[in-house]
């Protein structure tokens, strides 16, 4: 009999090993893994780390047209979940945001398993008058929302932590209404600490919910 | 005691087989497919949970909002999903040739039904002060 439950509890052992290697196995879940409050670089506070990251970053291609820059950057991402690059060109002086970032390979199944993806950055400016121009292209930092950009039961438990630290007391719930197209979220307050607006409670869970690192990396073009 | 121990064996051995398909079907049973995603939300879906922005399509200066194009590899299934972040707003979310999904009130994120991912998808966003009255919109995102 004592074999018995020997041979039993081995077995038991050995299958939550491959349940749980099984559930847990990399790639899955990005949006469990956005939630660990630290990570093995620390990236994952609520706080905007203050030290900029240098990430490996190689220029692909850069293409000039009449009204914009495209510029095609592979960078090596701090981990695997779904970083959004956010970069600058400037030109005589002038700052000009990305106004679209397209990863490449995009539908690539295995795209999130890689730490190492490939954007291409829009800037919108008349190229007529700067033929021959340099211009600083400048990667400015690297964010992640949390959840995945969707506020599900994780990311509000994540909320009400990291908002504990700012507003003691806040407390909310997240609504998804549903349509006939699609939906919307918004939030429905349960208790605000003294002085605090729903407004200003919107603004401060907003910017809990995303993740910034900013980074150190640019390069010189020529317009041409 | 040996019919015992065998009995153990084989009722272990069951229970691990099943746990593990259950696992495994958990792990890998997307909501839809492709074409059969098509008028599906991704609210509460698989799809929701591992898509990622394809593009990203950001507002004029001063909007304060961007439109993605969420992607869910497990799914295949492509729809649009318009964010604000300077708090609530009346906001739109858009998939070209299919339907738009106009919020009825302020929101901090709209998005749309899914579309068959397995061809080029393209979407863009609205934001305004009104239902249906929009200050901006995002140029069109395609993946």
């Amino acid at each position: 009999m004592r074999r018995s439950w020997f041979w039993l509890m081995g077995i038991l052992v050995l299958v939550g090993g491959l349940a749980y290697g099984f559930a847990f196995r990399p790639g899955r879940g990005y949006a469990g893994q956005a939630l660990r409050p630290e990570g093995r670089l620390g990236l994952y506070g609520y706080l905007r780390q203050t030290r900029p990251i240098t990430p490996r970053v190689s220029v692909q291609d850069v293409t000039v047209t009449d009204d914009a820059v495209h510029a095609t950057l592979c960078i090596t991402l701090p981990t695997k979940e779904p970083w959004n690059p956010y970069a600058t060109l400037t030109v005589d002086g002038q700052v000009i945001p990305n106004a679209e970032v397209r990863l490449l390979d995009a539908k690539d199944p295995d795209i999130m398993r890689r730490k190492t993806r490939c954007y291409v950055f829009l800037f919108p400016v008349k190229t007529a008058r700067l033929q021959g121009t340099q211009a600083t292209l400048r990667l400015e930092m690297l964010w992640l929302e949390l959840g995945n950009g969707y506020w599900n039961d994780r990311v509000v438990a994540e909320l009400h932590r990291r908002a504990q630290v700012f507003a003691p007391g806040l407390r909310f719930r997240v609504v998804h209404e549903r349509g006939k197209y699609g939906g919307g979220a918004y939030l429905e307050f349960q208790a605000l600490p003294q002085g605090m607006t729903p407004e200003q409670a919107v603004a401060l869970l907003q910017q809990l919910s995303r993740d910034e690192i900013p980074v150190a990396w640019q390069t010189t073009l020529s317009l041409k | 005691m040996g019919t015992s121990l065998w009995r153990t064996v084989l009722l272990s051995l069951g229970i691990a087989v099943l746990f593990l398909v259950g696992v495994r079907g958990e792990a890998s049973a997307a909501t839809c497919y492709g074409a059969s995603c098509n008028w599906k939300d991704p609210y509460g879906t698989s799809c929701w949970n591992d898509a990622y922005y394809a593009v990203i399509r950001y507002g004029p200066s001063g909007s304060y909002f961007y439109n993605g194009n969420k992607y869910s590899p497990g799914c295949v299934a492509n729809w649009s999903h318009t964010q604000s972040y300077n708090g609530y707003a009346y906001m739109a979310a858009q998939t070209a040739g299919v339907y738009t999904y106009h919020g009825p009130r302020p929101y901090l994120y709209v998005w749309n039904n899914m579309w068959d991912g397995r061809s080029v998808v393209c979407t863009r966003g609205f934001k305004g002060s009104g239902y249906q009255t929009y200050q901006w919109v995002t140029p069109w995102g395609c993946a």
